[in-house]
């Protein structure tokens, strides 16, 4: 019965979420700056805004990260920037709408899918919280380790036509599928 | 005129002619923005321990997120978590934490470890216990660091086998929360802690909780024989509670907290029940704390922490020991207490290129204030006396030195030396730390370290007058010391997993522990300085994330740890498993609900051979917690632990039974809104 009861729950394939707040911050002050170094030119998009979807049960998770990335602005930025949330049920609501990047909260494998869609479609920047993601065709992602490098998908970013600068391609590390360099 | 047309001509052709520079001007200072912005993180990440393994340092850590999800109710069961680390309660109550092995199995309970509290060193100098502490709630916890090995060079005398950090949420991450917890035995729990902006840009943070329950475990084996006790159960009742606050402004920061404990007396001193439920043992600790940080040069950071501490432990007890024919027991009642100061400043530099130098002065005075033990006869006849002799001070001096240089991309060294001299020892006693971490290829990194560290005798150790039912203390006992050789290989394969396998062999030299030869006579000492005892083992560590969400984690230790005693007896170290081991799974039944499962095997412990008795036999618990959002922000756990009801016991200090009898099947439902 023990081994029945441990085997069904290894072979469930449902999710939940685990959240650090201090790679929160990290992310809240990273991922902006990244976004600056984003010059893909998109239809009708004046302003930076980064939409952060989330799983209806991580809502919390998200208000926190929005207010964190609202308190670490880079000033340069600061009056033109807009972050919002949106859960992943609710990816092409007008939270979302006219958002240059997508901040990936950890979700089920077919959101994360549909999101990167949607991402690939309107050439949106996408950051993943979990670097596992990139597996799944996020562009962006942070290594944390003695330092902390931005990971970029390589293969991701030329999907989605996106024009990063050169600048952020000397910080950061590639990933290319099969590794990290 | 001439000066503003001039202006005006220069910004229009600025606009005009200009942009592409100023655009690539406005990049690079993006990039530059963005370089700093990342090591601005790394500082985050090192000081909130995110990048352990890309440290030189032998350190664990454990976030209460995880914990949370996993059902782990306090500091305690945590630590059960850390590969290397074996949790038991002893007869009295005492909550008794062995790291690699290194018991002992007969001894009351002196800390082989050193426990930190929000930068606080819980310093004690009487029993150098710190039990009581262990029962604080996963709730208020951020983060909780172990670090395995001698590690006195980091925190002074006491970190013989290693040391314990704990982070709370009110210095930690500051968020606010409100939790209440019912479950098994009448559990009843409840607290808050949050963070109040006031005046100036300062900040406030207020933390309490309180616990009850009234656990009592089927214990008639434990009554002796023609004695008549109102109970037939253990007393394992408890009051505890914790008030703390935290008030920062600038580089000035202000913590006080006070911890008390209260509890039954389990299953008596001796192993034998109490004629009533009343004895009690009680623990309070309070501390305030004064901290000032600041940067003294451009490379340079001063930081200046001072720190009172006041304990006390209050506790009666019936004993049969003196009067074993009789069967009535003797009462007997300790009021012990001291105080102690800390200063702790260093001064830490990056001046030097590749270099993080930290250089600092540490010294203390603990001071017995208070000291009775009364004893009350079946006949009616008392003994008033002291447990320690009077007027006992201890100070500490301390020099000591760290740095960690990186030298090159793939090899970065820690060094940590330190000299402290015991006032009370008349002696100076060196320790030291260094390790090497080697990055020997992408997700594949070694470290290799050699500690050395030290454990002065405590008061009760040294100063215990000859009474009736207490061992008499030693003044000419000397500090035990520990070395260790460790080497840790950490291997990422992808993005989502890590296995990480550690491989140590330890020794403690003038091992402390108890003395009974000369138990005839009263007045010998009962504690001495043993001949050496050895530790070997290997600790694997097995994480995977396959997708987001998911987690599985496995870990395996095996330890063999000798015990020789005074007889010459050889034998594996009572009380420890050579071999435990876990696998949790977490996952999720929805987007708002998760289920994690823990499964905890615990081999056989071998008892002392002395004793005739049988070995404290293996079990395996399996754990499942359920977890939802209630609404926005609140969630409810509800968990079951120890599903199957297996017997858990663990060591007998006597060998009076074949285990101390814990608890089966048991329940909990915890509520947490985040404020």
């Amino acid at each position: 019965m023990r081994c029945t009861l441990f085997l069904i729950m290894l072979c469930s394939s449902l999710h939940p979420y685990i959240y650090n707040d201090s790679l929160l911050l990290i992310y809240a002050k990273v991922v902006p700056r990244i976004m600056v170094l984003d010059h893909t030119q998109r239809n009708g998009t004046q302003k930076r805004k980064l939409c952060i979807l989330y799983e209806k049960g991580d809502g919390p998770i998200a208000v926190k990260l929005r207010d964190l990335v609202r308190q670490n602005l880079p000033s340069q930025v600061k009056k033109s920037f807009i972050v919002d949330i949106s859960s992943y049920d609710e990816t092409e609501s007008k939270n979302c709408i006219g958002s240059t990047a997508l901040m990936l909260l950890d979700a089920r494998t077919e959101k994360i899918d549909k999101a990167l869609k949607l991402a690939n479609r309107h050439r949106l920047l996408t950051f993943s919280y979990s670097n596992s993601l990139l597996e799944n065709g996020a562009a962006v992602s942070l290594l944390v380790g003695k330092e902390i490098y931005p990971v970029i998908n390589i293969n991701a970013v030329k999907r989605s036509s996106l024009k990063l600068d050169t600048a952020l391609f000397q910080i950061a590390r590639i990933y290319d599928g099969s590794g990290i360099r | 005129m001439s000066k503003r047309l001039l202006g005006l001509l220069v910004a229009v052709s600025s606009l005009l002619f200009g942009t592409t520079s100023d655009t690539k001007t406005s990049q690079t200072s993006a990039g530059n923005d963005l370089i700093g912005v990342l090591n601005e993180s790394a500082s985050i990440a090192s000081e909130h321990r995110l990048n352990v393994d890309d440290t030189p340092e032998f350190v664990t850590v454990w976030h209460r997120q995880e914990l949370r999800a996993l059902g782990v109710k306090d500091l305690f069961e945590a630590l059960s978590l850390v590969p290397g680390i074996q949790t038991s309660v002893m007869q009295n109550g005492i909550k008794k934490v062995v790291m690699r092995g290194f018991n002992n199995p007969d001894n009351f309970t002196f800390d082989r470890f050193k426990l930190i509290v929000d930068g606080h060193i819980v310093q004690t100098a009487i029993f150098q216990n710190t039990g009581y502490y262990l029962n604080y709630p996963i709730e208020l916890i951020d983060r909780i660091e172990v670090i395995l090995g001698p590690a006195s060079a980091l925190v002074t005398s006491g970190a013989l086998t290693g040391v314990i950090k704990v982070t709370t949420r009110v210095r930690g991450n500051r968020e606010g929360a409100l939790f209440a917890r019912i479950g098994s035995y009448d559990e009843i729990m409840g607290g808050f802690c949050e963070t109040y902006p006031v005046d100036d840009g300062g900040s406030l943070g207020v933390e309490y909780y309180y616990r009850v329950h009234d656990r009592s475990l089927e214990a008639s084996d434990y009554i002796l024989e023609n004695s008549s006790p109102a109970i037939s159960e253990s007393s394992e009742w408890l009051r505890d509670y914790s008030f703390a606050t935290n008030y920062r402004e600038g580089n000035f920061q202000f913590s006080a907290r006070t911890k008390r404990q209260v509890h039954g007396n389990y299953f008596g001193w001796e192993e034998h029940l109490e004629m009533s439920d009343e004895p009690s043992m009680a623990n309070r600790y309070l501390y305030l704390q004064g901290q000032y940080n600041s940067d003294i040069g451009p490379k340079e950071r001063v930081h200046v922490q001072l720190d009172y501490s006041h304990y006390k432990f209050d506790s009666t007890a019936q004993s049969y020991i003196e009067t074993p024919e009789s069967a009535i027991p003797y009462e007997f009642a300790l009021y012990l207490s001291e105080e102690t100061w800390q200063l702790n400043t260093h001064v830490a530099t990056e001046r030097f290129e590749s270099h993080s130098l930290k250089a600092g002065i540490y010294i203390s005075e603990t001071r017995q204030i208070g000291d009775r033990f009364d004893i009350l006869y079946p006949n009616g006849s008392t003994l008033n006396t002291k447990l320690v002799h009077s007027g006992l001070t201890r100070n500490i001096s301390s020099l000591y030195l760290n740095d960690i240089v990186a030298l090159n991309d793939a090899a970065d060294i820690h060094l940590g030396i330190r000299y402290d001299y015991m006032s009370d020892m008349k002696k100076g006693y060196f320790s030291a730390n260094t390790s090497f971490l080697f990055r020997l290829k992408e997700g594949l990194s070694l470290k290799i370290g050699y500690g050395h560290a030290f454990r002065t005798p405590s008061w009760v150790e040294l100063y215990t007058y000859p009474n009736p039912g207490v061992r008499t203390g030693d003044s000419n006992l000397e500090a035990e010391e520990s070395d260790i050789i460790e080497g840790s290989l950490i291997y990422r394969p992808s993005l989502n997993s890590r296995l990480l396998v550690n491989i140590y062999r330890s020794r403690i030299r003038n091992l402390l522990d108890i003395f009974e030869n000369p138990r005839s006579d009263p007045d010998a000492p009962g504690y001495a300085n043993l001949p050496s005892r050895f530790s070997n083992g290997f600790e694997l560590e097995y994480r995977l994330k396959p997708t987001p969400g998911h987690t599985l984690g496995a870990a395996y230790s095996y330890n063999g740890t000798n015990y020789t005693t005074e007889y010459g007896t050889s034998q594996p170290m009572p009380g420890v498993a050579r071999k435990n081991g876990y696998v949790y799974y977490i996952l999720g039944l929805d987007a708002s609900s998760t289920l994690s499962a823990y499964l905890r095997y615990m081999g056989s412990r071998t008892v002392n051979l002395d004793t005739n008795r049988n070995d404290v036999p293996s079990y395996t618990t399996l754990d499942l917690t359920y977890s939802f959002s209630v609404v926005e922000g609140a969630k409810l756990f509800m968990g079951v632990k120890n599903i199957f009801d297996e017997f858990v016991a663990d060591l007998s200090y006597y060998g009076r039974h074949d285990g101390i009898v814990r608890p089966g099947r048991r329940w909990f439902v915890t509520f947490e809104y985040q404020l």
